[in-house]
């Protein structure tokens, strides 16, 4: 059966304009740089990197809210790259976004129940009794319907959030790190309140997070990106538990967890410097200037080809595909 | 989240509402809403700002005086404005005259009364007419932007480019005098302004993520505009708008003073100024009355405007 | 280095700082009292609208006067008590003895003037004797020794010229320029990405067991303090919850909030097993601090004595782990989830 989603080789570049009068390219700020994927129907699938890898660009390139430079995207079977003004409404129905910032995401002017008769408004659809559906449906009472954002701390909002982005009963669900900029004793509920919308209405998650352990918890399956690529993709555990590509070794390293013992007898593999500019990726494995194995592991002819020939996604013999040509699965966690 | 030096006291009127914890379905029970707190509204909060600032309660009064005068003319007037008698010229205040009466014998009370209309009409429809044009070309320049914001941008300049009052002058001129070409000049030669800050306003607010969340549920340009960023835009226009109301009674006090303004024998703060002018050094009240009373009209504007934007101003983040 | 618990460098007694608004008083650090010695790490957790930060501001003098007042309680330095103390002597102490690092480092960095000088602006505040050039170079080595490569090229180039991570780094470079002898670090890693973070404390724990300084690592992240920190005071508004070593407050957590915190985090080094278990409810405003026990509306264990008192911060498993809680038998029942 056909993926609800289908990216292949989406390119999402900036250009840099320079002069005054007549402003030509200059250079491009590389933000996707060629990345494919596929959707299953009901999954949550995570996109998982730090700043700058293109992450949050790929997910909003899914929606067509920002428009790809290159490559197609396939939802439930039809092309939507190229799809018109008025089919793209019709199809913002069916795929929606949680946004990051419950403080940005709702308009401060409007009350909770114009928020959520908005999507309706929108398409065309009887509202009556929805708004407070919804509120019972993300743990909010009826009477809240009359409120103004400000008055509801962060997570509260992010459930009126999560409301309108569920109201029209969409299939696909773009969260983009959705319980971040909340208080970690919040956090756990929201998340509990995604998975069971996710249960209750069959929806299908894009989440997009750079914290690791809540993708741990609630994704079935990984991509990790750095510089617009993916390098690693693999089922959740899989990753965690046999993670092939050394930049997702370094995150998982990198990542701190609630427990003394177990972080006096980590391994830590570290990194150096700062990520490369997007505007200028360095040639062949984006990964190498930083990379750990390429400065300790290599021979001098190794290291030859990972700055000629960018690694191509392929599984190596560790189960899952990876970016690297020298991929070997090390057990961190 | 990000740590604040001073802890975060909710905004003024911020219920923390208590709500069910983790949806339906969960073990968790619902806490009871925190009860006995009014909920206020952020409008709320800006005017208990302003009404706490003393010189905008001030200014509220001052022009409520001059709105009042303007309505009751007729009533607080103590002679009709235009009535002439040449027996009883240039007299010095009075108590028949309370304010003296000027070389056509008229009571200069009673035509200073009578001036606010003129500058109550004036300034209020001048500013209108500008707001009208620069939010109308302000929204399209910030939000449709590209070819249509450098257009209208480089028209603004040509009208930047000239002072208000020569550029009222010399629409005066063309048009002719009267009350309708003097609002016409002065709100054509004021919405650029308007334009440029509702223009700058709406680029900050165009990023926001909720209009990217509106743009998300497919909502129309038009509708992004219209329910999204222009209410949240207008702030500083509305600010500048008060105050330009101000600067648009002086320009027609100013206008009428260099002589092309509404005609000489309306009752106009800027006309009895320029006629009171040739009896500077003897015959001073001709011309003072009508000064303090632009000076009064226009110090209440402003401080209703500065009040405003104070008001205004935390919620401008 | 191993840390001398012995005689407590710094320590804060009974503070109490509320700040005095329009909207009501903001009871932000509430009867707070935590001390630390030199060459160990103290971690203080807490969410947003604990009071984390402004009890490390307190120290530091930088908490506004008007609208705080300090209603209570000493913060001891050396002997001597900082509240008690005058802006002179204050300052001499700021920035030499005690210093601080902030999540944002464009706050402790002006983008107007250059790293360089900036750092050696510090130097010669607190000695007069330091003439420019040995100040300036004195700043390109402390950026050497953060681990800014190139230093003497980028002491010349201006904060925006740096990323994130080298920001921070400059920031430390600047606390750490006159060797103090205690580092507060107010969530210093928040805004970096993680493996920037790993960088960044891996940095700071070096030039500690270098240095011997004492630092108070203040942050929301359990993770972060469980591989840094030596003790751990958990925070909730503006009071504390539980204070000990990260062994015992890790593993046999005394207070219901600590216990929840650390059931409902996600684990990254564990496969998922069920839901998760959040803490009903949320963080209180701290100008409505509910009565008795502030987190008794949030509290599986609450019983009526819970809303009427406060209990008292004592100890509960041991001289040097204390919890404030009319139940922590209750508690103890329990199996934290670290354990495993």
């Amino acid at each position: 059966m056909a993926a609800l989603v289908e990216v292949r080789d989406l390119v999402k570049h900036y250009p840099i304009r320079s002069g005054i009068v007549f402003r030509h390219e200059i250079g491009a700020v590389k933000a996707v740089d060629g990345i494919s994927f596929d959707l299953e129907a009901g999954e949550t699938f995570a996109l998982v990197g730090e700043s700058g890898c293109g992450k949050s660009t790929t997910a909003r390139c899914v929606l067509r809210l920002i428009e790809p430079t290159s490559g197609s995207i396939k939802f439930d079977g039809e092309d939507i790259t190229a799809a018109g003004t008025g089919r793209m409404r019709t199809l913002r129905r069916e795929m929606q976004m949680i946004f990051q910032d419950p403080f940005a995401s709702l308009n401060p002017r409007m009350t909770v129940r114009g928020i959520l008769r908005e999507p309706f408004t929108i398409h065309g659809l009887e509202a009556d009794g929805k708004v407070e559906a919804l509120l019972e449906m993300v743990g909010l009472l009826p009477e809240h319907a009359s409120r103004y954002p400000h008055e509801f701390s962060g997570g509260q909002r992010q459930r009126v959030g999560i409301a309108r982005a569920i109201a029209l009963d969409p299939k696909l669900v773009v969260c983009d790190e959705p319980v971040s900029a909340l208080d970690v004793s919040i956090r756990a509920q929201v998340l509990n309140l995604l998975e069971d919308l996710q249960a209750r209405m069959g929806l299908t998650f894009l989440f997009i997070a750079h914290d690791l352990s809540v993708v741990r918890h609630i994704a079935s399956r990984v991509a990790v990106m750095y510089l617009g690529t993916i390098v690693e993709t693999a089922q959740t555990d899989d990753l965690f538990e046999r993670p092939s590509h050394p930049y997702t070794q370094a995150l998982i390293s990198a990542v701190p967890v609630p427990d003394p013992d177990r972080e006096r007898s980590r391994r830590r593999i570290l990194v150096s410097g700062d990520v490369p500019s997007p505007i200028d990726p360095p040639s062949g494995c984006r990964f190498r200037t930083r990379c750990p194995k390429f400065a300790n592991e290599l021979s001098e002819a190794e290291r030859q080809k990972c700055i000629d020939e960018p690694p191509p996604l392929i599984d190596r013999g560790e189960g899952h595909p990876s970016a690297c040509h020298y991929a070997e699965a090390k057990s961190l966690v | 989240m990000t740590e604040q030096t001073v802890p975060e006291a909710p905004a003024v009127g911020e219920v923390t509402l208590e709500s069910g914890a983790g949806g339906f379905g969960g073990v968790e029970s619902q806490a009871a809403a925190v009860g006995g707190i009014t909920r206020q509204t952020q409008f709320g909060n800006i005017r208990r700002r302003f009404l706490r600032n003393k010189l905008a309660l001030l200014g509220l009064v001052m022009v409520t005086i001059v709105f009042l005068t303007a309505i009751f003319a007729p009533m607080i007037a103590t002679h009709p404005p235009k009535a002439q008698d040449l027996t009883i010229t240039l007299q010095t205040p009075s108590s028949e005259h309370w304010l003296g009466t000027d070389e056509l014998g008229r009571d200069v009370f009673s035509r200073i009364v009578y001036g606010t209309r003129i500058a109550v009409s004036v300034g209020l429809a001048s500013i209108f007419l500008a707001l009208v044009i620069g939010v109308i070309l302000g929204s399209i320049s910030g939000y449709v932007g590209k070819v249509w914001d450098t257009l209208i941008m480089r028209i603004a300049d040509v009208f930047f480019a000239f002072p208000l009052i020569i550029g009222a002058v010399v629409i005066i001129l063309v048009v002719g005098r009267g009350v309708a070409p003097v609002i016409l000049a002065i709100g054509l030669f004021s919405w650029a302004t308007v334009a440029r800050l509702l223009r700058s306003s709406i680029l900050s607010i165009r990023e926001s993520e909720y209009v990217e969340a509106a743009r998300s549920l497919g909502a129309s340009k038009w509708r992004i505009v219209t329910r999204h960023v222009l209410p949240n835009s207008m702030a500083p226009v509305l600010v500048y708008a008060m105050v330009s109301v101000a600067t648009a009674i002086v320009a027609q006090a100013s206008l009428s003073y260099l002589g092309v303004g509404v005609p000489p024998d309306v009752p106009d703060w800027g006309n009895m100024i320029a006629a009171g002018q040739k009896f500077f050094g003897f015959k001073d009240y001709l011309w003072f009355f009508p000064s303090m009373a632009v000076v009064f009209t226009v110090l209440g504007f402003v401080f209703v405007g500065d009040g405003m934007r104070d008001a205004l101003d935390p919620r401008l983040r | 280095m191993t840390p001398d618990t012995s005689e407590p460098l710094l320590s804060i007694e009974d503070l109490r700082v509320h700040f005095h608004t329009d909207a009501g008083v903001v009871k932000a650090v509430d009867g707070v009292s935590w001390a630390v010695s030199p060459g160990e790490t103290l971690g203080i957790v807490g969410e947003s609208g604990s009071g984390k930060s402004v009890s490390a501001l307190a120290v530091m003098g930088l908490v506004p006067v008007p609208p705080a007042r300090y209603e209570s309680g000493r913060i001891l330095f050396k002997g001597g008590d900082l509240i008690a103390a005058d802006e002179k002597e204050r300052r001499a102490i700021r920035g030499k003895e005690i210093s601080m690092i902030f999540q944002d480092p464009l706050t402790a960095l002006n983008p107007v003037f250059r790293v360089g000088h900036q750092i050696a602006e510090v130097i010669q505040a607190h000695d007069r004797k330091v003439g420019r050039v040995a100040a300036r170079a004195k700043a390109v080595e402390l950026l050497g020794e953060v681990g800014i490569p190139n230093p003497k090229q980028r002491a010349r180039e201006y904060p925006h010229q740096f990323s994130g991570g080298m920001r921070q780094r400059a920031m430390i470079a600047m606390a750490l320029a006159l060797d103090p002898l205690v580092l507060l670090a107010d969530e210093p890693t928040t805004a970096l990405d993680v493996t920037v973070q790993a960088q960044i404390m891996d940095l700071l724990i070096r030039l500690q067991s270098e240095r011997g300084t004492a630092i108070v690592l203040i942050t929301h992240d359990l993770g972060l303090v469980a591989g840094h920190a030596d003790r751990v005071l958990v925070m909730y508004a503006g009071k504390v919850a539980e204070l000990g070593t990260i062994d015992d407050v890790y593993y046999r957590p005394r207070h219901p909030y600590t216990l929840g915190l650390l059931n409902s985090l996600a684990r990254m080094d564990q496969r998922r097993t069920d839901r998760l278990k959040p803490i009903i409810g949320q963080p209180p405003s701290l100008i409505r601090v509910p009565p008795g026990c502030p987190f008794h509306p949030r509290c599986p264990f609450a019983t009526d004595i819970c809303r009427k008192e406060m209990p008292p911060l004592e100890p509960k498993d041991g001289p040097h782990h204390l919890a404030a809680c009319h139940h922590s038998d209750q508690v103890a029942l329990q199996q934290s989830p670290a354990a495993s």
